[in-house]
């Protein structure tokens, strides 16, 4: 192998020998072994891969990435409507028991609701028949003074 | 479980924050580090970094599924984004304003380690802008040529052919370096 072949075949693969064809590398050590030239190149793009690690680039720091988060789409208003909705209704777990459930306790609720106004209070049903039966404005006034 | 990219990108377009949030944990570090190396200063590199991060938000609802890697695409976005802040700092004429080295204080070793890492800097920033990315892709990001060589949108071959160029005129830059450093150790 010369020497121009060598050195072409070092920028195109690197400085070690093991990552090139197999073809290549019993003519390439046969050229170290003799060439002063040869291992002088060798050499420099051993020193080049050392150096070039040697550049280092700094992390982004927390305030750059935070503005890079800044830049990030929202969430769309609707959807956060949405969202907080079925966070509270917890409507996708809810099953069909739970459902059924929450019907019955409406149901009950709304009953006795109904019921309510039923039920004789002896005292409310005095003031209704007053009221009804004779309008006395001092008796209003009292009620509005107490 | 680590959401794919895919999944990633719809619950950005979503509005997921902490989708966002780990998509720019993910990626800002290569992307900034890719500039940074390109452009050659810190400033220049964030602003790409936010161009690139705008562009990728407003592509994350319209993202293709299986059509293209995502790191592929963003790689790409990048290089594109440094060619053209490269192209108008050329055309206003805007001198570089390179970032400064730590002043030379401390042990032998760390001043000796930052003359090196500031002479690869400037080596890397004397060589053509394509072989420069296909230097920093293949180098510093891991990428194999066909993964550069689609990113540069050019053929595998070119890649072989831009760096082995960028790696011949480094090496020799750098011989004197190595020359010095040598000298300097006797």
């Amino acid at each position: 192998m010369k020497l121009e072949r060598f050195e072409t075949l070092l920028d195109l693969h690197g400085p070690e020998l093991s990552s090139w064809p197999e073809a290549e590398q019993p003519s390439a050590r046969v050229l170290l072994s003799e060439s002063a030239d040869g291992r002088s190149i060798q050499e420099d793009a051993l020193f080049m891969e050392d150096a070039l690690n040697s550049y280092s680039v700094a992390m982004p720091s927390a305030s750059f990435e935070a503005s890079l988060l800044d830049l990030a789409p929202s969430a769309p208003r609707a959807a956060v409507k949405e969202s907080l909705l079925s966070r509270i209704l917890n409507i996708r777990v809810m099953t069909s028991a739970g459902m059924a459930l929450a019907s019955m306790v409406f149901g009950v609720f709304i009953g006795l609701s109904v019921m309510e106004p039923v039920i004789l209070d002896d005292e409310a049903d005095a003031f209704l028949s007053a009221a009804a039966g004779s309008f006395d404005s001092e008796f209003w006034q009292e009620e509005d003074a107490g | 479980m680590i959401p794919d990219d895919e999944a990633l990108l719809r619950r950005c377009a979503d509005g997921d924050r902490q989708a966002s949030a780990m998509l720019i944990n993910q990626y800002s570090p290569k992307v900034l580090a890719v500039a940074q190396r390109m452009l050659g200063n810190r400033e220049d590199a964030e602003d790409v970094t936010q161009e690139v991060f705008i562009k990728v938000f407003r592509q994350a609802g319209k993202w293709e599924s299986g059509k293209a890697k995502f790191s592929t695409w963003l790689h790409r976005v990048t290089v594109n984004q440094c060619y053209d802040r490269l192209r108008k700092k050329r055309e206003t004429g805007m001198d570089e304003v390179p970032d400064m080295a730590d002043d030379a204080s401390g042990p032998a070793g760390q001043m000796q380690e930052k003359q090196t890492e500031v002479r690869v800097k400037e080596a890397i920033e004397t060589l053509p802008e394509r072989q420069r990315a296909a230097l920093l892709l293949s180098h510093y990001e891991g990428l194999s040529n066909p993964e550069t060589a689609e990113i540069l949108d050019i053929s595998v071959e070119a890649v072989e052919s831009l760096l082995s160029r960028a790696r011949r005129s480094l090496r020799q830059i750098l011989a004197g370096e190595r020359a010095a450093l040598m000298g300097r150790m006797e």
